[in-house]
C-alpha cells in the first residue's frame, strides 16, 4: 500500500515535469509552440527553440534536481531539517571561487567554471564541517550556526570582490541566479554531474539512510559513518558546484523541496530520492518560466523569485503542519 | 565458554587514558552487569567491547575472533549495541526503525535481504512492539520507545546484546518491564546480555555476573553475592546498607542504605 502511494507520487511528478517542461519551452518574450523543434522549415523561431530555449529548459530541470538532492543529503547528514547548501555557505564558496578565479585571470570556460565552483564548494564545506565537528561527531547546532555565519561572510567577500573589480555586470547571472545564457555544453556537464551524483547516492542509499542516527548507533548497525559522511559531502559539493557554475547561487530549492517531499511522504532518505529529484526539476522549470514571462522582456532575478515563491510555500506548509499537530 | 574476552585493555580519548590495562571475561549465555560510580568508565568499556570506540592497546575477542580485524557488518551480526540516548528522527515509524537494524544483512547491488521481513516481524513480537509498528517514535512513551530500540537491536539476530543504561529515564514499572524482557530473551534465545546498570538491587536481581568498575579499574567480578559486599559498597559507592539475601535465589538486596559522604 505504501509502495503504491510512492509510485503514485512519482507518476504525478513525472507528468508535472512534462507539463512544466513544455510550458518552459513555450514561454518567453514570445510564445512559440514546442512543435517548432521538429518542423522541417528553418525559421528564426526554430533556431531560438533549439539553441536557446531547449538548453535553458534542460539546464533548469537538471539544476533543480541537483539542488534538491544536495539539500536532502545535507539535511540527513546534519540531522537538521533547515540545512541547505545555500544556507551553509557551500554555494557562496563556489560563487567566490568563480569570482576569484576570474579576477586571477582564469578564462571562465564551461569546464573551468565547473571545476572552480566544485573546488570552492569543497573548501567552504570543509571549513563548515570543521567548525561543527566534535568528539561525538557532527554537532547539528554548531553546523547550522557556523555555516550560516560563514555563508554570510563568504557572500560578503564575493560581493566585495565583484564591486572592487567592477565586475558586477559580468557576474550578474552568478549573483542573482538565472539560466539566460545556458548552452548545450553546460547541459552536458550537468547531465554528467547528475548521473554521477545519482549513482553515488543509489549505491550508498542504505548507509546514507542510517546517517539519521548518532554515530555510535550507526556504527553498531555495521555502518561506517565517517566514510558515508565523506561520500555524502562529495555528492553535496558536486551538486552545488555544478549548479552554481551554471545558474549562480539559487536558494530555497535545496531547503524547501526536500521539506515538501518529506511533508507529502514522510519516509526514509532512500525512498524519497526520486520524488525529491523530480520535484526539484519541476520547481526550477516553473520558477524559470515565471522569471522569463511575468514581466517580459525583462527577466526577473531567479534567486529572489525562488526565495519568494518557495519561502511562501514553505511557510504555508509549516503553518498547516502546526495546525495538524494542534488538532491531534 | 566466554562470549567476550578483553585482554590488557587500555581505552581513552585522544591521549587521555581512562581505562588502563584491564582484562575481563564475559561468559556466554549469561547476563552481565557493569556497575560502578558515575564517570568510572563503564560506558566507555562497553563501547570498546562492542567495537564502537577504538581501543588504544590490548585486544578484544568475540567468540574467539579478534574484534579489531572484524569487518563492520560481521561485527554487527555478532554484537548488537543500544546507546543510552540514541538520536533518532521523531517521525520515523517503529517498523522503519526496526528495518534499519537489518543494515548488516543487505547484500548485492539491490540490497537484498531475503529473511529480513520475517526477522523484523519476529523482533517486534519479541520486544512486544508489533502492535506499535506504524506509530511514530515521538508519539511513544519512554518504555515503548526503549522497547522499539530493543527490537532494533534484536533484528541483528546477534548472539550478544550490549545496552548502556537501558532503564534510565523510565518509571519503575517500565524499568522492570525492560529488565524482564532482557531476562526472557536471555532464557528463550540464549542471548548473552551485557548492560550498564545504576540500580544495584536490580543489578543483583537480574544479572548472573557483575563487574564493578571504579576509576577505570575493574575492582571486582563475580556473582552478585560475591561482588555486592558491605566493604565494596563502602569503598566504591560510599554507601552503607543492610544486605539481605533472597530466600530462594540468594541474590543480595540492599536495605536502608545511607550515604557516607556529607554533602
Amino acid at each position: 500500500m505504501k509502495i503504491a502511494r510512492l509510485a503514485r507520487l512519482n507518476l504525478l511528478l513525472v507528468i508535472l515535469l512534462i507539463v512544466v517542461f513544455i510550458l518552459n519551452l513555450a514561454g518567453g518574450v514570445h510564445w512559440y509552440a514546442p512543435s517548432l523543434l521538429w518542423q522541417s522549415q528553418h525559421t528564426l523561431a526554430q533556431q531560438i527553440m533549439w539553441s536557446i530555449r531547449l538548453p535553458r529548459a534542460l539546464a533548469a530541470a537538471l539544476v533543480g534536481a541537483l539542488l534538491a538532492l544536495s539539500g536532502q543529503l545535507m539535511q540527513t547528514l546534519s540531522k537538521n531539517p533547515i540545512a541547505d547548501p545555500s544556507i551553509l555557505g557551500v554555494n557562496a564558496g563556489a560563487m567566490l571561487a568563480l569570482m576569484l578565479g576570474s579576477v586571477a585571470g582564469i578564462t571562465l570556460s564551461v569546464i573551468n567554471t565547473i571545476w572552480l565552483s566544485i573546488v570552492g564548494a569543497t573548501l567552504a564545506f570543509v571549513v563548515v564541517l570543521m567548525l561543527a565537528m566534535t568528539r561525538q561527531g557532527l554537532d547539528p547546532l554548531r553546523f547550522i550556526l557556523g555555516g550560516t555565519v560563514f555563508s554570510g561572510f563568504v557572500s560578503c567577500l564575493a560581493y566585495a570582490v565583484s564591486l572592487l573589480t567592477n565586475t558586477t555586470m559580468q557576474f550578474r547571472n552568478l549573483l542573482v541566479g538565472g539560466f539566460s545564457d545556458t548552452t548545450f555544453k553546460q547541459v552536458i556537464f550537468l547531465v554528467v554531474g547528475l548521473f554521477v551524483v545519482t549513482l553515488m547516492i543509489t549505491f550508498n542509499r542504505k548507509s546514507l539512510t542510517l546517517m539519521v542516527f548518532d554515530d555510535a548507533t550507526a556504527r553498531s548497525l555495521g555502518a561506517r559513518p565517517g566514510l558515508t559522511r565523506a561520500i555524502g559531502a562529495l555528492v553535496i559539493v558536486i551538486s552545488a558546484g555544478c549548479s552554481v557554475a551554471v545558474a549562480g547561487n539559487i536558494g530555497f530549492v535545496g531547503l524547501g523541496i526536500p521539506a515538501i517531499i518529506h511533508y507529502l511522504h514522510p519516509d526514509s532518505l532512500e525512498r524519497n530520492i526520486l520524488p525529491n529529484l523530480l520535484l526539484g526539476a519541476v520547481f526550477m522549470l516553473l520558477i524559470d518560466f515565471v522569471a522569463k514571462t511575468l514581466v517580459a522582456p525583462t527577466e526577473l532575478p531567479l534567486a529572489a523569485l525562488s526565495a519568494i515563491c518557495g519561502g511562501a510555500f514553505l511557510l504555508i506548509v509549516i503553518a498547516r503542519e502546526g495546525q495538524v499537530l494542534t488538532d491531534e | 565458554m566466554n562470549a567476550i574476552v578483553g585482554q590488557e585493555l587500555t581505552i581513552g580519548y585522544g591521549k587521555k587514558t581512562i581505562i588502563q590495562k584491564q582484562s575481563l571475561k564475559i561468559a556466554t549465555g549469561q547476563i552481565t552487569g557493569l556497575i560502578g560510580p558515575n564517570g568510572s568508565g563503564k560506558s566507555m568499556l562497553l563501547k570498546a567491547l562492542c567495537g564502537i570506540n577504538p581501543i588504544i592497546s590490548g585486544s578484544v575477542l568475540i567468540n574467539e575472533q579478534q574484534l579489531a580485524t572484524m569487518p563492520n557488518k560481521m561485527r554487527a551480526k555478532m554484537i548488537a549495541y543500544l546507546a543510552q540516548t540514541p538520536i533518532v528522527p521523531g517521525d520515523l515509524t517503529v517498523l522503519n526503525l526496526v528495518k534499519m537494524g537489518r543494515y548488516a544483512f543487505y547484500h548485492g547491488l539491490m540490497n537484498r535481504d531475503e529473511s529480513g521481513k520475517a526477522q523484523v516481524y519476529q523482533a517486534m513480537v519479541a520486544a512486544k512492539v508489533d502492535d506499535l509498528a506504524n506509530r511514530r517514535i515521538d508519539s511513544l512513551s519512554g518504555g515503548q520507545r526503549q522497547r522499539a530500540f530493543i527490537a532494533m537491536t534484536l533484528v541483528h539476530n546477534s548472539p550478544i546484546i550490549m545496552l548502556d543504561e537501558p532503564t534510565t529515564y523510565l518509571d519503575l514499572t517500565h524499568q522492570l518491564g525492560i529488565l524482564n524482557l532482557l531476562k526472557e530473551l536471555n532464557l528463550t534465545q540464549q542471548k548473552t546480555v551485557v548492560l550498564v546498570l545504576h540500580d544495584l538491587n536490580q543489578a543483583a536481581q537480574y544479572c548472573d555476573q557483575l563487574l564493578c568498575i571504579q576509576d577505570g579499574r575493574i575492582i571486582k567480578t563475580g556473582t552478585p553475592k560475591e561482588v555486592l559486599t558491605a566493604s565494596l559498597l563502602a569503598k566504591t559507592f560510599q554507601v552503607t546498607a543492610d544486605i539481605t539475601y533472597h530466600s530462594a535465589r540468594q541474590y543480595p538486596q540492599l536495605q536502608d542504605y545511607e550515604t557516607l559522604v556529607q554533602s
